[in-house]
């Protein structure tokens, strides 16, 4: 466990006064639906790029994969690299046109436009409840990691981060949630990333710490031809299939948490540099938390270093890799900043879904179903109202699942429920002018039924031998390997599904389609932008960033 | 930091500031452990490397850098 001096105290006490000066500083910037609900739509590519990265690096993520590395080992930069940047380029070359240019809200508001009322709510719904529950998880992670690491009441600093994040958000939307993400980027880097160079010291560098690390973990590729050569139990066709291309762009492309930042750019160029430039930040960040925890590895072979207990199972918990490095190397001072790293992580996690919930709530269901003619300020006063439920709902979730555990086995499968099957649903949107709103409505519904119905049947036991083979490529696969083939099958169902029932109906007329579907929307921005302006050179060199990246750790 | 009225202040500024402030408590903590020439506790793993003395001075490095980015006219919103 950590003790926090005087100064640890006053460094986290800082944190908390600059976030609520921001809410403050920016409440005036946000007495409209365009600040409030879009940032202003005034952003350069960098503000609007390391949000959209942070939006999605929230502690609990960090955390996660750290201890996760323990298990799985270098396979875990998978998730930052080809299972990250091809689908984040993807975002800004081919599909940010159609989403920027049409001036949404929302990724339902884009979803009404193309399609129709149904598919709009469904997503919304679904959207909706994946965002409360992961912030409620999110929440009570914060809590126990906190409880066990620092000893803190587990009610109190839940419901005070809550009532922090409350307050910024409630003053200066979602421009108060992009600061704090560009905040908590810093705070990471500067509060974490000394652990993994410290680690990486201590055992010798990053060539000795692979070279001691078991063959099954210590690649990318060279033992993905055969499941049972590798730690996670997969072979490269389902991290290429599963995680590389469907749950990846799945989540990327379509989930509105990330993809609201790219919305806040002043314009279109600087919108589709905006997954680009955040790219290039998401394949540094296996230095943080893959380094983290092969260091955690390395020195527990050792004897030197054990997990503490988590508190419910009373076993080894591995998301407290990371804060027992910090207690290891920290002297006084750091060690506040490192605790305030993974408190800004949260509570910028936190941030970012009750600002994408109260964005959906307010537009997509509210305005949508109850109050079609509401006023800009009654929509802000809304949307202010919506995110102290949203925290409210979050704590109340955070509390369900100190009650029933196992809640917390749901989130890796949440994204392979709504966002796996969505990516199919938006390809076709935005690429096929033919596919029709039934064939989308339908097709995302059997999609998210065929994902949750093999989550069920995997998980418990439903399923034959050969059904599981079949499914999965693996008599025996891990969670992780059987995550990646239901938000597989989730997309294959849907996209035939979609394809199948759109040839049977009939589609909108083409001049309803104008700035939705590819071939009907005039080409982005080129022409007079320099080179290095150029969304698509970016591009090129992050793709070949990454090549060299696989190669290297081959 | 100052500000005209009604205008935002760039979140580079804001990193700046919470990145400068966070930098000098900590160099300052360092220097005096270095001045003190105190043991650490025996805990405490890769002391000599000295990073609580080099990591806080790049901090404040970034933070110049950060103000310098939002004194060159970019928007924090």
């Amino acid at each position: 466990m950590i003790t926090l001096t005087l100064l640890d105290w006053a460094i986290i006490a800082l944190y908390f006064v600059a976030i609520i000066g921001i809410g403050l500083h920016l409440k005036r910037h946000a007495d409209s639906s365009r600040g409030f609900f879009e940032g202003g739509r005034g952003n350069s590519s960098w503000v609007a790029g390391i949000a959209f990265l942070s939006a999605n690096l929230g502690a609990l993520e960090i955390l996660g994969h750290a201890g996760t590395t323990l298990k799985y080992g270098m396979y875990v930069s998978h998730f930052y690299w080809v299972g990250a940047i091809p689908a984040m380029l993807f975002l800004g070359l081919y599909m940010m046109p159609f989403y920027y240019s049409s001036r949404i809200h929302s990724i339902p508001g884009y979803l009404n436009l193309r399609f129709d009322e149904r598919t709009r709510i469904l997503n919304a719904i679904s959207f909706a409840l994946m965002t409360l529950l992961m912030s409620g998880i999110n929440l009570y992670l914060m809590a126990l990691v906190f409880q066990v690491v620092l000893g803190w009441d587990w009610h109190v600093s839940m419901w005070v981060s809550a009532a922090c994040i409350a307050a910024y958000i409630t003053l200066g939307g979602l421009m108060s949630a992009i600061f704090t993400e560009i905040v908590q980027f810093f705070l990471i880097w500067a509060g974490l990333f000394l652990v993994a160079i410290l680690g990486i010291s201590e055992v010798g560098g990053i060539d000795a710490l692979l070279a001691d690390t078991p063959r099954n973990m210590a690649h990318l590729w060279a033992t993905a031809g055969n499941a049972s050569e590798n730690s996670m139990g997969v072979t490269w066709a389902g991290i290429v299939l599963g995680l590389g291309f469907v749950l990846s762009f799945g989540y990327w492309t379509t989930d509105f948490l990330v993809v609201q930042r790219a919305f806040s750019s002043k314009d279109l160029r600087s919108a589709r540099l905006t997954p680009i430039t955040a790219s290039f930040f998401k394949m540094l960040l296996p230095l943080i938390v893959v380094g983290a925890g092969l260091v955690f590895y390395r020195l527990q072979a050792l004897g030197e270093i054990t997990l503490l207990d988590h508190p419910i199972t009373e076993k080894p918990w591995n998301d407290t890799a990371i804060p027992v490095l910090i207690a290891r190397y920290y002297p006084t001072g750091l060690a506040g900043l490192g605790i305030t790293a993974l408190l800004a992580g949260f509570m910028a996690g936190q941030a970012g879904n009750v600002s994408a919930f109260n964005t959906v709530w307010t537009y997509d269901i509210y305005k949508a179903v109850f109050r079609k003619d509401a006023s800009d300020e009654h929509l802000v006063l809304v949307g202010r109202i919506t995110t102290i439920v949203g925290i409210l709902l979050s704590v109340v979730t955070a509390y369900l699942a100190m009650q029933f555990d196992t809640i917390m086995d749901y989130i890796q499968a949440i994204f392979s429920w709504v966002n796996a099957p969505l990516f199919a649903t938006m390809l076709l949107g935005m690429f096929w002018k033919r596919c029709t709103a039934s064939g989308a409505f339908w097709g995302l519904l059997l999609g998210m039924g065929t994902s949750f119905g093999i989550y069920l049947g995997l998980r418990f036991g439903w399923f034959g031998d050969g059904v599981v083979w079949f499914l999965t490529q693996a008599e025996h696969p891990s969670d992780m390997a059987m995550n990646l083939w239901q938000a597989a099958w989730a997309w294959v169902v849907c996209f035939t599904a979609t394809v199948a029932i759109s040839l049977v109906t009939e589609p909108k007329p083409e001049e309803e389609l104008v700035g939705l579907v590819k071939g009907l929307t005039p080409r982005a921005d080129s022409g007079a932008v320099p080179l290095l302006g150029r969304p698509g050179f970016w591009a090129v060199v992050a793709l070949a960033a990454l090549v060299a990246l696989n190669l290297w750790f081959w | 930091m100052s500000k005209e009225p009604g205008r935002m202040v760039s979140i580079w500024t804001w990193s700046a500031l919470i990145l400068a402030v966070y930098g000098a408590l900590l160099l300052a903590a360092g220097l005096l452990r270095l001045a003190g020439n105190e043991a650490p506790p025996a805990t405490l793993k890769m002391t000599h490397l000295r990073a609580d003395v080099w990591w806080p001075a790049i901090m404040l490095a970034v933070s110049a850098a950060l103000f310098w980015a939002g004194r060159s006219g970019e928007r924090g919103g």
